[in-house]
């Protein structure tokens, strides 16, 4: 199944309290308000809400929504 | 026979230090610290004041919510002991005037409150006591390294009390059934490295200037904690709810233990409680360890959030690793403000 843009935006927003229109492919996580502690809560965010397991390893090298989209859709 | 909470009582060190004051001297800021923790202020012990001082006045605050009925055991639940040797409950129990009943200290960290709750529920269905005074109390800003900016701000002194009685499942305060667990092989990811017996051993004849003063005071993985409490909370809470035989949709109050704002919202995230059901008071107190739960159960108590009838979730984390879940349906109770003056 394929995580789209939409549905990765529509979930962040909704969990940790984000415009959806800020959240676009090229929107860096930092410039968003993520830190460490919200990278383990997007993880759990995608594994509750999209079905998609993804590893601390992986989760340290995303920067961008673009990224976690890649990797929720096996591309990274 | 079931384990009946029917006093309550708490009483926080009196001096009140803001993130302002606490971010002097440390790489931080306030707003760093209130975004990553929910913390604004916590209570700080000073001037010799003790874990056992605050736990006294707990201890009596408790048993008079309780209208003074007689306890035949003290059980102290701390992470900050003022000596390693002995235990303090003994001493808690001689201030209260309680005579020579069973007192003994348990260490489970931040969990230590409801493994006390299962404690006492044992000495109560062994027939040992008739009914037990719990006190989770501590003084752990004095064990957190003053020059460490991921730890110094997180912690705050204070001591929370409950007396528990024999009594009958359908009675208000009953408690319901528990879920204990714990995680060894991940010790070294809140620990305290010295001052046990394996640095004395090594360092015997040598002296203690030989370990690095950073090693007496709270080491902390914040991020891989933060990732186990949330597993670990959430899992032992749904188990907990199982054994009692409770839906989510009945729970009327998530009290988990104050150690993260964004800990407790993750959980209730997970197990898929509203918000509003989730208990908080961290941003006024901190951290304090075994005395969270029954501190916020005291200001919840106080301020009619928390009325009689409803239904409670209590769940803990902390060092160990070790975590805890019981229930209880809340009881009417008299109880009194947890500042050290009133």
């Amino acid at each position: 199944m394929t995580v789209s843009n939409e549905a990765i935006a529509q979930a962040i927003a909704a969990r940790f309290n984000i415009e959806q229109s800020r959240i676009v492919p090229e929107a860096s996580l930092e410039d968003l308000g993520f830190d460490s502690l919200s990278q383990v809560d997007l993880a759990q965010l995608l594994r509750k809400k999209l079905g998609v397991q993804i590893s601390d390893a992986q989760l340290s090298e995303v920067a961008t929504v673009g990224d976690v989209l890649a990797l929720a859709n096996g591309k990274a | 026979m079931t384990v009946i909470l029917c006093g309550l009582g708490g009483c926080l060190a009196p001096q009140i230090i803001d993130n302002q004051q606490i971010s002097s001297g440390l790489d931080t800021t306030p707003e760093w610290i209130e975004s990553r923790t929910g913390i604004r202020e916590r209570r700080m012990v000073s001037d010799g004041l003790s874990m056992l001082d605050l736990a006294i006045k707990a201890g009596a605050r408790a048993l008079a919510s309780a209208e003074g009925r007689a306890v035949q055991a003290v059980v102290v639940a701390t992470t900050s002991p003022e000596r390693i040797c002995p235990a303090v409950a003994p001493e808690v129990a001689s201030a209260l005037g309680l005579g020579d009943i069973a007192a003994y200290d348990i260490t489970s960290a931040c969990s230590g409150f409801v493994y006390g709750l299962a404690t006492a529920s044992g000495l109560i269905a062994a027939g040992i006591a008739n009914s037990v005074l719990l006190i989770g109390a501590e003084a752990f800003t004095t064990f957190v390294n003053p020059r460490d900016r991921a730890t110094r701000p997180i912690f705050g002194d204070g001591a929370g009390a409950v007396v528990l009685r024999r009594g009958e499942a359908d009675e208000p305060g009953a408690l319901g059934g528990f879920d204990l667990g714990s995680d060894g092989a991940r010790s070294d990811l809140l620990a305290i490295p010295a001052g046990g017996s394996r640095q004395r051993s090594a360092s015997a004849g040598l002296g203690h200037d030989r370990v690095a003063p950073s090693e007496f005071y709270l080491h902390m993985d914040g991020r891989a904690v933060y990732e186990q409490a949330v597993a670990r909370m959430s899992a032992s809470a749904r188990s907990v709810l199982d054994r009692s035989h409770w839906s989510m949709d009945q729970v009327d109050w998530f009290v988990g233990h104050q150690a993260n704002v964004r800990i407790l919202q993750s959980v209730a995230f997970e197990l898929g409680l509203p918000t509003e059901k989730v208990a908080v008071n961290i941003q006024r107190l901190g951290n304090t360890l075994t005395a969270s739960i029954p501190l916020l159960l005291n200001d919840m108590a106080m301020s009619g959030d928390l009325k009689a009838g409803q239904r409670v979730l209590v769940s803990a984390f902390g060092a160990g690793l070790s975590w805890g879940s019981t229930v209880l349906q809340w009881p009417q109770l008299t109880t009194r403000s947890s500042e050290w003056q009133d």
